[in-house]
């Protein structure tokens, strides 16, 4: 497996076991759609007079086999996925991109950055991982710049870096001794 | 960097116009091929070309129409990278031209498709936070919504869309704005916008 690597990715690793989670949470979600399918056609079926609780034996087989499949095709898209991550803290610039088969790359000056936060879903807390959100002011940017499933440690130190990066870049230009705005000038 | 970029350095590609039709042409040969593999079993008489006329000249419609209004837009769009700023100009009838400064720009990204990836294609959008001097209820909506509902050219909203561009264009490009970006910085970074 050929990881983009980066310097940033370097210092603060995906964790491997983003790829669990996520094959997990897919695999979940294909189990509910199947399930519903399964439900709608019994449903139909059975309105329609057919004996459809004769084919519970293959039906349960069906369902399992095809889940089966479904999981391990998304554990190798998600390595896949895994590999392909790519993101950069250069010195003017963040990079992120994503997306084996359809490439989506988000370029950020650090003066743009609204926000820097971390959260984490369920199954996150189970893996103990940490995404890493750090979008500017457009909606598009909210959708696309995020890093996930990295572990605390890379989660913090993403934090400090990018704050701290962010503190000296907006600072850069400001005047040290300007007059502190809760002090009226003429009292 | 002297030169003024423009488009003329970074053209958008002809295979382009023939990717906005190209997965009506997949569907299309598969209709036509499901239509005649049942007509094989018929007889296909003098009738059949009458019935086949109405849907050829459909076709014919909607195949046109798109690749007319994208060869308009491609050619009506121009821009320059000037010193200190993005302009733009746009619209086919109505014309549009806008002006951003690079210190607003909001973020750079780079996007291929299914179908980009097939042509070797890549599209650049750009960002800033205007509304692209009318308001989010005018763009529809366009402000508040991620993706773009079909492949925009040009702006809309808050968002420039260069498509079609080879994939090495498409990051050298990218590369001259962040350049740009870079050497003209905001001043006063009070609001952050």
């Amino acid at each position: 497996m050929q990881i983009a690597q980066s310097k940033t990715r370097e210092q603060f690793p995906l964790s491997y076991r983003k790829i669990i989670k996520k094959t997990i949470s897919s695999t979940i979600a294909y189990a509910i759609l199947l399930l519903v399918i399964g439900g709608i056609i019994t449903f139909t079926l059975g309105s329609a007079g057919q004996e459809a609780f004769s084919y519970l034996g293959i039906t349960i087989v069906g369902f399992f086999g095809l889940l089966f499949v479904i999981f391990i095709l998304t554990y190798l898209y998600q390595r896949w996925y895994f590999a392909v991550y790519f993101y950069d803290l250069t010195p003017d610039f963040i990079q992120i991109k994503k997306g084996p088969i359809t490439p989506r790359e988000i370029t950020i000056p650090y003066e743009r950055l609204q926000d820097v936060y971390v959260d984490q879903d369920l199954l996150d807390r189970f893996f103990g991982l940490y995404d890493v959100h750090l979008s500017s002011a457009t909606a598009s940017s909210g959708m696309e710049a995020h890093i996930d499933g990295v572990e605390k440690q890379s989660a913090e130190g993403l934090r400090e870096i990018l704050l701290e990066t962010v503190k000296q870049r907006i600072g850069k230009n400001r005047f040290t001794n300007s007059p502190s705005p809760t002090t009226s000038p003429l009292s | 960097m002297d030169e003024i970029i423009t488009e003329k350095n970074y053209p958008i590609k002809n295979i382009w116009l023939f990717k906005q039709i190209f997965p009506v042409l997949i569907i299309l040969l598969i209709y036509l091929f499901i239509f005649i593999g049942i007509g094989n079993g018929a007889e296909l008489g003098a009738s059949a070309v009458f019935m086949f006329f109405p849907f050829l000249l459909i076709f014919a419609l909607v195949f046109c129409i798109p690749i007319i209004i994208r060869v308009l837009q491609r050619s009506n769009f121009h821009y320059s990278l000037d010193q200190h700023f993005m302009v733009l100009h746009q619209g086919i009838i109505s014309k549009q031209n806008r002006n951003v400064p690079y210190g607003r720009l909001q973020g750079v990204f780079v996007n291929q498709g299914l179908f980009d990836r097939i042509f070797g294609l890549a599209s650049l959008t750009i960002e800033d936070f205007s509304d692209g001097g009318r308001s989010a209820m005018d763009a529809g909506g366009y402000v508040g919504s991620g993706k773009s509902r079909h492949e925009a050219l040009g702006f809309v909203g808050n968002k420039i869309h260069i498509p079609g561009l080879k994939k090495s264009d498409a990051e050298a490009l990218k590369e001259i704005i962040l350049q740009k970006i870079k050497e003209n910085p905001i001043e006063d970074s009070q609001s952050g916008l």
